[in-house]
């Protein structure tokens, strides 16, 4: 499969082209880490991070490829895993501070999120993933989701945000939320 | 959508001007409500994205990454020719076996033709089965003309298993005409000659009559309960998958298709549904054990 056609199909949502390049690439990136002191699962984190950042550059239109995907991938995977080397010393000499107590909050604020988007039915989670992480249009996810036309799209995005942000208020008052 | 709201969701998806951003961040600034809000939205956003991307990643997770046999034959020439090599020998061995495949299993001593002329395709009709021998004694032997060809051809017919009686002889001096032991019309119209063996009729429920193929993903997760959602031909499991590995039994009928999953000696139908489920799991006996006999048998 040509660059191209790779960033063609990402463009209309097509998730089969990521499990192809996925097991394309798997050995050249995961190399980059497991050659510089990293485990295989570490080698596989950064790899999938980096994937799913370029799917969702790709997937955003903002994507303009000067090198071939795999370049481009494999300085992704590059620079991911020497900010993780950075962090794993800083996390060495530093002691455990008020930093840990912050993302621990912010990670129970995020379980509650994650809780309510799985109360959405699957249209919904589709519509607003699609719109925030994959940047579509609701053109696109009119298509993507077979939709009748773009208003659809419009009104259903609408009406599934709303039903989220009501969903996230009943559970926690937004004020609890942010104390 | 309100004009605030709006403002705050295009202020976080990256769809506004230059211009509307400075403004909206001055409004920010002076409004604590505003700031409020656009926080919560903000944590809302950065929800969806982290369920994306989590969704994106179990994909990966459960993409096959060991090499396909000929995704390795692609790797060297070396393996291109033994490739080539292995799939000419199978597909030679494969039309040999199928060219001399005897109609039936029972028949020991299937074909003889000792002439070269009559070595024909006898497996061309695979109906009822029989014997057959086509004897030419004289036409090696003696000085042979295209004119007087002496030939007695002789057919011996296996009376257990065939149902056309071809035993004649040609009578001397006369040009040898080669018998073809075609059936004849009537005779293929009798049921029991176009009886197929019972084991050849494959139940009605595994009609193969394939729709898209099933999708199917899955998550560990350390709840006992299996889940799922199915929908659109995409099967999503979710459960506790580390004990042993799960089953996946499609049935397509007439009746449409019927999936099953087959999870630590248990069976449990998947339904059509988008919503996370606790799959049912199947309790009656009779279909329990229909499903092990198309297991078994698939």
């Amino acid at each position: 499969m040509k660059d191209s056609e790779i960033l063609q199909r990402i463009s209309k949502g097509d998730e089969q082209v990521l499990d192809y390049l996925y097991k394309k690439y798997y050995g050249m990136m995961t190399r980059v880490v497991l050659s510089n002191s990293g485990s295989e699962e570490e080698a596989k984190d950064v790899y999938q991070e980096a994937l799913v950042a370029f799917w969702q550059k790709a997937a955003k239109g903002d994507l303009v490829l000067t090198s071939k995907i795999s370049t481009y991938l494999y300085s992704i995977c590059l620079n991911q895993w020497r900010k993780e080397l950075d962090k794993k010393s800083r996390r060495q000499e530093e002691e455990v501070d008020e930093g840990y107590y912050q993302s621990y909050e912010s990670e129970e604020r995020s379980k509650i999120v994650h809780a309510c988007i799985e109360e959405l039915g699957e249209v919904c989670r589709k519509v607003l993933t699609h719109y925030y992480f994959d940047g579509m249009n609701m053109q696109e996810i009119a298509a993507k989701l077979d939709f009748a036309n773009t208003d659809t799209a419009k009104t259903k995005k609408y009406k599934c945000k709303k039903k989220l942000d009501q969903l996230i208020k009943n559970r926690y008052s937004t004020e609890d939320f942010f104390d | 959508m309100t004009s605030l709201e709006e403002k705050i969701d295009k202020y976080h998806t990256e769809r506004m001007s230059a211009s509307e951003r400075d403004s909206f961040e001055q409004e920010l600034a002076s409004d604590p409500s505003i700031r409020a809000e656009s926080e919560f939205q903000e944590s809302i956003i950065e929800g969806l994205k982290d369920f994306r991307k989590a969704e994106l990643k179990n994909r990966l997770n459960a993409v096959d990454l060991s090499p396909a046999w000929f995704e390795f034959a692609q790797q060297s020439t070396l393996m291109k020719s033994f490739g080539g090599i292995a799939v000419a020998t199978l597909i030679g061995t494969g039309v040999y076996l199928l060219a001399d495949r005897s109609p039936s299993s029972k028949n020991e001593d299937p074909i003889e033709v000792d002439h070269p002329q009559l070595a024909l395709n006898l497996n061309l009709l695979d109906l009822a089965p029989y014997n057959l021998q086509i004897k030419e004694p004289g036409i090696f032997q003696d000085e042979v003309t295209s004119s007087n060809i002496s030939a007695a051809v002789t057919q011996e017919i296996d009376n257990e298993n065939s149902f056309l009686d071809l035993s004649e002889t040609a009578e001397e001096g006369t040009s040898f005409e080669p018998i073809f032991n075609a059936p004849e019309a009537e005779l293929i119209s009798d049921e029991e000659a176009l009886k197929i063996s019972q084991l050849d009729v494959l139940p009605e429920t595994t009609i193969e009559e394939e729709e898209a193929p099933l999708e199917v993903d899955y998550e560990i997760s350390k709840n006992l309960d299996i889940k799922y959602k199915y929908y659109d031909g995409k099967l999503f499991l979710s459960g506790d998958f580390d004990r042993a590995p799960y089953e996946i039994l499609e049935i397509n009928s007439a009746q449409g298709r019927r999936i099953y999953v087959k999870y630590l000696n248990k069976f449990y139908q998947v339904n059509t549904t988008d919503r996370l489920t606790r799959l049912p799991e199947v309790k009656n006996v009779e279909v329990i054990k229909e499903l092990e006999l198309l297991r078994v048998n698939k």
